[in-house]
């Protein structure tokens, strides 16, 4: 006889460690997000001109383009990741941890990234959040971010055994697809993460102390971007565990296929990280042919985020069927796009309307030659604001509410302003990243402090043709702030409103309307070895080739300084 | 699997597999790509323009906090350039707009791109990697022209002292509009007193001018990090430096 996981019950909960634990998880980056949101703002103020300054109350621009990217890409989504790994791993294999080795986790993470808030703030690691050498930093930034990533590894080694042990008590029975998402993600994210690690501990570090004096920018830049795009399904795969095993049921609907989503789920292993050199495609010192390797390998990966797209688009179509939606296209309007109590819906369907301008931007980006035209120009945060910035962030921010109010009995307050909060979003971000795009062709660099020169009449680098598109950012760039402000308010008038009910976690899961069981996708051990070997493929021959060629080790620089640090 | 699965799995994949040709064919056919290893030219520290002869030119860009060497490049229209550019410091970019030419500078390595600029007119070249407090100052020009020799070219003065101003990177600390940056503002500088680190003051007048532009680490105004490089001058460029300082009152 088969053994057979039972239901979960509806009083399913967290011990008091770990629900403490995850709301400090939670609600930590998301007071952070408040100063990263502000100088998400400040952003577009001053390269629209609207701001001529180097700075505004004594945080520089871009000290502030540092905290932004830092807390909003790094911090923010690492520490919701592992709030929801443990939530989705506890709630769908009915397991409990080891308090005080999650806590150990949440520790190392609070201090790393308290270690580089500090050094942020207090000016000496104005480096941007990719913190490219020789640019210097305080070391505190460094092995911040250090303690950060392997604060987060601990999680993955504590569900390990119990998904182990699930498989061995139910050896009949699918890992739930849920857990199969957060697995992945967090494998895409061990293994994205160790090349960093020695960009970190190896190379940076000792030389942020004065230890070392020289360091081989060309391969931090290459281990920094090993790193680099992998990060960027860490970000997305949540969100596709949330659009797989969550949206569905939330409308009242069907996953349209099971082994989709596990498919989908084992390509990204091994896909994710072969791809890391198509940010350095107008780098020197890496051999085009290698290139080209990644660019190809990277259309590959296209593939499994298209049959997502089809997956969510078939099982929203089911729902909204069963909700009485007609026609080939009316079924559309049956979904509940503004229903406060769905209100997680509001926040998946807007992320996934902004990828889909994510996906083919993405596209672009990809290819190759293509590359040249919208390298490092605004067209660029124009596009990851559609990604990182649209279904990430926003179930992110979404699922972030609900498991607050899971966790502590609380209700969301103010619930019709909250289910507005994801579409003004996603109309700041659409003003915002099509300005963007359009100053980005037009040749308008990212990360620059537009306002002081090119944005100003003034200056004899002035660049008239840019001007409208960077105003037009800065109004997408203030809705998108709205739509924090109201969502800042609905949570924290949720946060310390009165408790209503006590602690339970209740995770929406759909039932598959496809539920074939693919033997292929059952393990991760084959998916993982392949993808071993494709970033061995893909990664030794030029690692060997910065290593011994002709890239010099070079000094380092603090970024107020053209005298070498050392001096 | 269902079909309209495998239907949108292997249409995808179709999609891709076309992109993929598509670029294969601006490689292969129109030449268009990206920058490979280059391992026949060592990091210089140098910028230089070279007249190859027969409408060639090789030009060694140099980038650094926060201009470019050589800041001006003059081209007759349709030369046929091979561009080398390296850092001096830290990592920069170069974007030349309306071209395909999209490059970083990184330290310690040297890139490379072949283009042409055929019509007549300037050519932004932007820096589009933060690298540093002065970032945003960092622009150099590509000017293509058929005018035989050097334009009009401003031989003395203050005329002369505001074009070294812009083209060697002093904006991007020093401000002409009583701002203040990485370092002092430079309006109304001539005769105001300033106080140096070690309390003395000073008055600053042509000598002291001069001698803070040569060896600017000697004397540094208090309250400012010892962050200014010996610049590359001659006796005259120091002087109508000082002759433009004189002016922004």
């Amino acid at each position: 006889m088969t053994a057979k996981p039972a239901p979960p019950p509806d009083h399913f909960t967290l011990d008091t460690a770990h629900r403490a634990a995850l709301l400090v998880l939670l609600i930590v980056p998301t007071v952070l997000l408040i100063l990263g949101s502000y100088h998400g703002l400040m952003q577009v103020l001053y390269r629209s001109g609207l701001i001529r300054s180097t700075g505004v109350l004594g945080l520089q621009y871009y000290q502030g383009l540092t905290l932004h990217g830092v807390i909003n890409a790094l911090v923010f989504t690492t520490f919701f990741e592992v709030a929801f790994g443990y939530a989705v791993v506890a709630y769908f294999l009915r397991q409990g941890f080891a308090a005080p080795v999650t806590w150990l986790a949440v520790v190392l993470m609070l201090v790393g990234t308290l270690m580089a808030a500090f050094a942020m703030l207090s000016g000496s690691a104005s480096v941007l959040y990719t913190f490219y050498p020789p640019l210097k930093a305080s070391p505190l930034f460094y092995i911040g971010a250090a303690l950060l990533v392997v604060g987060s590894w601990i999680p993955y080694f504590q569900w390990i055994p119990v998904y182990l042990g699930w498989r061995r008590a139910y050896p009949k029975c699918k890992t739930p697809l849920a857990v199969v998402g957060m697995l992945a993600t967090f494998t895409v994210w061990f293994l994205a993460t160790l090349p960093l690690a020695y960009e970190v501990i190896v190379q940076l570090i000792p030389w942020s102390l004065g230890w070392t004096s020289t360091v081989n920018v060309v391969l931090a830049r290459t281990l920094f971007w090993f790193f680099g795009h992998p990060l960027v399904y860490f970000w997305l795969l949540p969100a596709y565990v949330m659009f797989y095993v969550m949206l569905p049921a939330v409308v009242g609907g069907k996953l349209y296929s099971d082994a989709a989503g596990r498919i989908a789920f084992m390509l990204f292993i091994v896909l994710s990280a072969p791809v890391g050199l198509h940010h350095q495609f107008a780098d020197p010192g890496i051999d085009s042919g290698y290139k080209w390797l990644h660019g190809a390998l990277t259309f590959m990966v296209a593939v499994p985020s298209f049959m997502t797209a089809f997956t969510v688009a078939a099982s929203l179509e089911y729902a909204a069927r069963a909700r009485g939606g007609r026609g080939l296209f009316g079924w559309w309007r049956a979904l509940p796009y503004l229903d406060p109590d769905r209100y997680l819906f509001a926040y998946f369907f807007a992320g996934l309307v902004l990828f889909f301008f994510g996906g083919i931007t993405g596209i672009i980006n990809a290819s190759v030659s293509m590359n040249n035209v919208v390298h490092n120009t605004s067209w660029i945060p124009a596009h990851f604001h559609t990604t990182v910035g649209g279904p990430v962030f926003l179930s992110f921010l979404g699922m972030t509410l609900f498991l607050l109010t899971q966790l502590t009995g609380k209700r969301v307050r103010l619930p019709r302003l909250n289910v507005w909060v994801p579409y003004l979003w996603m109309s700041g971000i659409f003003v915002f990243s099509f300005g963007l795009s359009v100053a980005g062709l037009l040749g308008e660099p990212r990360r620059t402090n537009l306002g002081l020169t090119y944005s100003n009449p003034d200056s004899p680098l002035f660049h008239p043709a840019w001007e409208p598109w960077s105003r037009l950012g800065a109004v997408g760039g203030t809705l998108m702030a709205a739509a924090m402000v109201c969502f800042f308010i609905v949570f924290f008038a949720t946060l310390f409103s009165r408790k209503e009910r006590g602690p339970r976690l209740l995770l929406p899961e759909a039932e598959a309307y496809h539920d074939e069981d693919v033997g292929a996708v059952r393990n991760f051990t084959p998916w993982v070895v392949v993808a071993i070997v494709l970033l061995i493929v893909a990664y030794v021959p030029p690692l060997l080739e910065v290593i011994t060629g002709a890239t010099q080790a070079v000094p380092g620089y603090y970024p107020s300084s053209p005298i070498a640090a050392d001096h | 699997m269902d079909r309209l699965e495998r239907l949108t799995l292997i249409g995808s994949a179709t999609l891709m597999a076309a992109f993929f040709g598509a670029l294969v064919y601006a490689a292969t056919q129109l030449r268009i790509s990206v920058p490979t290893c280059v391992t026949d030219v060592a990091p210089f520290t140098q910028g230089k323009v070279i007249d190859k002869g027969n409408h060639h030119y090789e030009v060694h860009m140099v980038a650094k906090m926060w201009a470019f060497d050589p800041p001006e490049v003059r081209l007759p229209p349709g030369a046929e350039v091979d561009l080398y550019l390296s850092s001096l410091d830290v990592t920069h970019g170069l974007y030349i707009e309306h071209t395909n030419v999209n490059l970083m500078a990184v330290p310690g390595s040297v890139n490379a791109a072949r283009f042409h600029l055929d019509t007549e007119g300037e050519y932004s070249a932007i820096c589009h990697e933060y690298c540093g407090a002065g970032h945003h100052f960092m622009m150099g020009k590509f000017i293509v022209t058929s005018a035989a020799a050097a334009p009009a070219a401003v031989e003395a003065g203050a005329a002369l002292g505001q074009q070294l101003f812009e083209q060697k990177g002093c904006p991007a600390c020093h401000s002409i509009d009583g701002s203040t940056a990485v370092g002092p503002t430079m309006k109304g500088i001539f005769g105001r007193t300033v106080e140096l680190e070690d309390g003395s003051t000073k008055v600053a007048n042509e000598q002291y001018l001069e001698k803070a532009i040569r060896a600017p680490g000697e004397e540094v105004v208090k309250g400012f990090p010892p962050a200014m490089p010996e610049p590359a001058l001659t006796g005259a460029e120091v002087h109508a430096l000082v002759e433009y300082l004189e002016t922004l009152k």
